[in-house]
């Protein structure tokens, strides 16, 4: 799961803003708007697939995450983002809108590309009304598809994998091919995962063993790509709490042929709440353990100023429980997402003793104010 | 030193000094203001359509004009990856007051992005989008046009139709004019046009981009450049000399007044500057101090006139913004603020006409032999000899309007000819005047002795008087000739509205519920379902370059043919258009096409070139239009579709209650029908409206010349002590010389009428026959309407007689003792 980055559109969502002051939170304080009238997560309720690949338009965000650790024929590290963000204007349950561009679900689309010397990011915007049989934005579950305009990320068979992934802007395109052997992961509790302490959540499911293959274009050069993709799968009515500020999230590929995903969820300084800590180990063979928060050590070495920010982009990560220590550094620190709702997202290096503690992946963080 | 007792004239006569300032005042503040706008309108030329700050390079719209593009060529069009496009809807509504507002609608998530970069723009950051994109909405306009509506951000405003406006905001510096900006989904909603866009914006993108697109686009639509199009700033060419013109009207009236009140302050003077001279101060210091004197003057007049003019365009912007709206289709953006540069060029005419006034002036002044004590500057035969060179002047003027009328073939010539014709009117104004006194005095009994003396003296006032009794009939001829004109273009738009709206009820879709003609027969014999024809084509003009061209049907029924005025004809026209032996075309296809009646025009495939049979009026059209009979063009175009739809009876019909049941019978909402007294009150709402800047100026003007007026007769009033001591001295009440006064005045004011009549109508053919037609390719026919007239004469005369009152009290109040002992000091 990961980097939930913003439902950010739900910014739009809600023209009325919470109680909570967004001063000190950023942009990411609409993470935490109320849901009245929306469909909650709740522990308990199985996931369906192929149902649940395809939009859950009663819930109020939703997210399709793409991010991929790719190497260069020309031997050199690249890296790809895409998301698709859902937000729903307005509760379900009224008659659906007469007029497609009245459709209460809006889409947000981003696309980052990491070149050995530099960083894109791109979004875009649209309504998911279906004009006389066709709509710029939507997910369907069957056939898979999500689509924002021409950005799509599809099944290309009859099975949800393998899966293609096609965007382009301005120079900038990406084609990857998607494939596993290996099954998808419930994240949390069967695939409700908790976002705070009071118990709120989302449902969250990954498939972080992704094969991925295809070409990058940037400055008038295709270069041919392989490494590894992973998907996150999240939805729900209220993500962040009111005394949340933002989050660092990792989701690492580990040498040994594991995935680590860990996240911290900041607690608003002086809200008497502290940090949210999250950890999952992946086994190679989908195996998955929960890790203890309390064994999860999130540790700054150095902050590096980018875009007005303080930001850590250099940490080690201790795991007690597994008596392992990793540092993880930013490939560099110019991967700053700069669209509407601004955020760090990025290929980070993993450097540690033995194929355990080494790696690629991605790490982003949310929330994080201007000097 | 020699300043002060220079200066301390002023302090005797502060209103002189007054009045200075205003006329200093008055010539700059329009001419600013005028030039202020024009100046900002150009600004917004040149920047090219702005939608929140976004600037299109070109409009996808559908090959058939005024036809709406599907919105799924949109979204297909999206989906393939062209991103540099955003859907537009424009839609006209009226509000509950009547007042028509250009609503755009967009779909502000489509808008471009410059790469990664966020709009961050505190106008329409995020928050901002989400309460114009969702709802409950909000329609967005720039302060001025809000307050020019009356609307108040926060409320909802109601439509004619009954639906509600969202919330209003007001939104500063987005560019957005004179336009209201709306989500597409609500617009499409509040004017009934699901489904439908007015057009696709095309936004800056890369070269082989754009030409992905033109490959990929669906046949339906077509691509045209922002440049392709018409350019605003030609189009609005003569609109902004038309409204620089009347900024030099104003300017040269207050240019009169100015000379008007500096000879009257340096023949006051002249005693002062006589014994300064004998004090020993040379002409140089002298002319120094009087020129140091008429820079101050200028300074702070020029400056006051300055900011007036500002405010003035500031409140008039919006004004204009719905005239270009209208007329052209032109936006502009209404600025907070405007820049200095505007503000220079008059400050520097004004001063250099200032200097040419006080030139002769100051020379008399300062060459009058130092030992002759000053005598009256309005000797008889010196004023006599004064204004036959003025009408002299004033006939060459005239003689010279007279040529441009018939050579004019440029906006500038026309308008140069209608100045001349303006100043010349002005110039002949005393001696004519003088003539009707003279005339008028040889018609009173010789026992009245009064009544000749009045006329006497009238005479006697032209020689200081004059100018700014010239100045009033400037403006006021220039009002009455606009008035003229605009009530005649009103004329001839509601001409134009009955031509396109001869059938009584409209269809909006051009496609006839099925059984209608059967129903028709059986519910309400006598009244048809009439169709008309439309096809664009491209056709070389005489000159052989690729003319647009609209063909349309005329509807068989006598009706239609009844509307169709012919300014020029062939022999036998009408009957040989009936039979489908030729076409006529419009006056634009005449006038800036070429087209002659005789030509010989491709206008059926398959048919050899069909006769131009007639040309009529099609007012402000900005497309050349060439008409056939229905039959005619059934024939040639045999596979069309309507494009309109409507029902054509007589009177007799209660078209009210067939509405009703045509509505029920076929389940027709309450859009789908149209009456033609609700379109055409939309029509005459709009011309009302385009024609409100004209009018306010206009008025500004005459408001200027009422001004000038008053200041005139203060200052005469000032010289006619002696004449007061006399009557006085004769034992004539103060009554009865009170009256005297006001009707001297009156008649004055009255006589500069008959000037004013038939210049102002003179006036107004020009600008609706000459001007017009070179500025826009078309013209129409002059209206008189005679009761402006009398409500002007009423106007002037009142003017001169509330000019006259303040002055004539303080004249009257005075003791006949004390205006003899005045009248002794002075002699």
């Amino acid at each position: 799961m990961t980097r939930v980055v913003m439902a950010v559109l739900l910014v739009m969502a809600q023209a009325c803003t919470p109680d909570a002051g967004p001063e000190d939170r950023g942009d990411f304080a609409v993470l935490a708007q109320g849901a009245e009238g929306f469909a909650q997560a709740r522990p308990g309720v199985p996931l369906v697939f192929s149902r649940d690949h395809g939009a859950h338009p009663a819930y109020r965000i939703e997210w399709w995450y793409l991010t991929a650790n790719l190497q260069g024929s020309d031997g050199l590290e690249y890296g790809a983002q895409w998301t698709l963000f859902r937000s729903a204007t307005r509760p379900p349950g009224e008659l659906p809108p007469a007029n497609p561009w009245q459709d209460p679900q809006v889409y947000m689309a981003h696309l980052a590309i990491t070149t050995p010397d530099g960083h894109v990011a791109f979004q875009r915007y649209a309504r998911g009304g279906v004009h006389d049989g066709e709509a710029r934005a939507g997910a369907t579950a069957e056939p898979f598809e999500a689509w924002l305009d021409d950005w799509v990320l599809r099944s290309t068979g009859e099975h949800w994998l393998p899966l293609q992934l096609r965007a382009a802007e301005d120079g900038y395109a990406i084609d990857l091919q998607l494939d596993s052997s290996r099954p998808k992961v419930l994240q949390g509790e069967d695939g409700f995962s908790q976002k705070h302490p009071d118990g709120g959540g989302s449902y969250y499911y990954s498939q972080p063993f992704l094969e991925a293959r295809g070409d990058i274009k940037f400055n008038g050069q295709v270069v041919a790509v392989q490494g590894s993709a992973w998907l996150d799968r999240e939805w729900s009515s209220q993500f962040l709490k009111a005394d949340q500020l933002g989050w660092d999230w990792f989701a690492l590929h580990l040498e040994s042929g594991e995935k680590l995903m860990l996240f911290r969820l900041r607690g608003v300084p002086g809200s008497n709440r502290g940090d949210f800590k999250h950890g999952v180990l992946i086994e190679p063979s989908g195996a998955k353990r929960q890790l203890d928060p309390e064994t999860i050590g999130f540790r700054e070495i150095s902050r590096s100023t980018v875009a007005g920010r303080e930001l850590p982009l250099y940490w080690r990560i201790s795991l007690g429980e597994l008596g392992r220590e990793l540092e993880v550094r930013a490939l560099h620190p110019d991967q700053w997402m700069d669209v509407d709702f601004a955020y760090w997202e990025g290929v980070v290096t993993v450097s540690g003793e033995g194929p355990g503690n080494r790696g690629v992946g991605y790490l982003e963080m949310t929330g994080y104010t201007p000097r | 030193m020699i300043f002060s007792a220079l200066l301390s004239h002023y302090r005797r006569h502060p209103v002189q000094a007054l009045f200075l300032l205003l006329s200093i005042v008055m010539a700059n503040a329009l001419l600013v203001g005028t030039q202020l706008i024009n100046a900002q309108s150009r600004a917004s030329y040149a920047d090219g359509e702005q939608v929140l700050t976004a600037g299109p390079i070109a409009y996808l719209r559908s090959r058939e004009s005024n036809m709406p593009v599907n919105e799924s060529d949109y979204v297909q069009l999206r989906r393939q990856g062209f991103d540099m496009l955003a859907p537009v809807l424009r839609r006209l509504v009226l509000t509950g007051e009547g007042d028509p507002v250009e609503l755009l609608g967009i779909d502000a998530l489509a808008f471009p992005r410059q790469g990664a970069q966020t709009q961050g723009d505190a106008v329409y950051g995020s928050q901002g989008f989400a309460g114009f994109s969702f709802a409950p909405y909000e329609v967005w306009g720039s302060p001025g046009r809000l307050e020019q509506l009356g609307w108040l951000p926060g409320e909802r405003v109601s439509l004619r139709s009954g639906d509600q406006l969202p919330l209003v905001r007001a939104v500063p510096d987005a560019g957005l004019g004179h336009r209201l900006l709306v989500d597409i989904g609500v617009l499409q909603e509040l004017t009934d046009s699901r489904g439908q866009l007015s057009s696709i914006m095309v936004f800056e993108a890369d070269p082989a981009a754009i030409g992905s697109l033109l490959a990929a686009l669906p046949a339906g639509l077509v691509y045209t450049a922002v440049e392709q199009g018409p350019d605003p700033a030609e189009l609005t060419r003569s609109f902004h000399l038309n409204l620089a013109a009347m900024g030099l009207l104003s300017f040269v009236v207050g240019i009169f007044l100015a000379y008007n009140a500096l000879s009257f302050s340096y023949t006051d003077r002249h005693e002062l500057l006589r014994k300064l001279r004998l004090a020993g101060v040379t002409r140089r210091q002298l002319r120094g101090a009087l020129l140091l004197e008429l820079a101050l003057y200028l300074g702070v007049g020029g400056m006051v006139g300055a900011w007036l003019g500002a405010r003035l365009a500031a409140s008039l912007l919006p004004g204009v913004g719905q005239t270009l709206a209208q007329l052209y289709g032109v936006y502009i953006a209404y600025p907070d603020s405007f820049s200095l540069a505007g503000m220079l060029m008059p400050l520097l005419m004004t001063a250099i006409a200032a200097a040419l006034c006080i030139m002769v002036p100051m020379r008399q002044s300062l060459q009058a032999p130092l030992l002759e004590r000053g005598t009256s500057g309005w000797q008889g035969q010196a004023v006599l000899r004064r204004d036959r060179l003025m009408l002299l002047a004033g006939l060459v003027l005239l003689l010279l309007a007279a040529v441009a009328s018939v050579q004019a073939t440029t906006t500038w010539t026309a308008l140069a000819g209608m100045a001349c014709l303006l100043l010349g009117a002005a110039l002949c104004l005393p001696l004519v005047l003088r003539a009707i006194l003279t005339l008028l005095m040889r018609l009173v009994p010789s026992q009245n002795a009064r009544a000749g003396w009045l006329l006497a003296d009238s005479r006697w006032l032209l020689g200081p008087a004059s100018l700014a009794l010239m100045a009033m009939t400037l403006a006021l001829v220039a009002n009455s000739g606009l008035n003229t004109m605009i009530s005649s273009f009103r004329q001839a738009t509601d001409d134009w509205l009955n031509q396109r709206l001869a059938a009584q009820l409209y269809f909006r879709s051009a496609e006839a519920p099925r059984g209608l003609q059967e129903w028709l027969d059986q519910q309400a014999p006598g009244v048809a379902l009439s169709e008309r024809y439309r096809v664009m084509l491209e056709r070389p003009d005489p000159e052989g370059k690729t003319a647009q061209v609209e063909l349309v049907s005329l509807q068989a029924e006598a009706q239609f043919a009844a509307t169709i005025d012919l300014i020029r004809t062939t022999g036998g026209a009408r009957d040989r258009f009936e039979d489908g032996q030729g076409v006529y075309i419009s006056e634009r296809a005449w006038r800036l096409e070429g087209w002659q009646p005789g030509d010989l025009v491709a206008a059926c495939p398959g048919r050899s070139p069909l006769p131009v049979l007639g040309v009529y009026h099609d007012y402000g059209n900005p497309q050349p239009q060439w008409m056939m009979h229905e039959t005619l063009f059934r024939h040639c175009w045999p596979d069309r579709e309507p494009a309109s739809l409507a029902l054509t009876g007589p009177d007799t019909v209660d078209w009210a209650g067939l509405r009703d049941a045509l509505s029920l019978q076929f389940q027709l909402q309450a859009d789908d029908l149209v009456d033609q007294a609700e379109l055409k009150s939309i029509g005459i709402a709009v011309f009302d409206r385009t024609f409100l800047v004209t009018n306010a100026l206009n008025a500004l003007t005459l408001l200027v010349a009422g001004i000038g007026i008053f200041c005139a007769v203060s200052a005469i009033h000032h010289h006619r002590i002696v004449q007061q001591a006399l009557l006085a001295s004769l034992g004539i009440s103060r009554r009865e010389r009170g009256a005297l006064l006001l009707i001297q005045w009156g008649l004055l004011g009255l006589l500069c009428m008959v000037l004013v009549w038939p210049f102002g109508t003179v006036l107004a053919g020009y600008l609706a026959g000459v001007v017009t037609p070179v500025a826009f390719g078309w013209s129409f026919a002059l209206v008189p309407e005679w009761q402006h007239y009398a409500n002007l004469a009423v106007l002037a005369a009142s003017a001169m007689m509330v000019a006259v009152t303040l002055p004539a009290v303080r004249l009257l109040r005075t003791s006949p003792a004390t205006l003899l002992r005045t009248e002794a000091v002075q002699a």
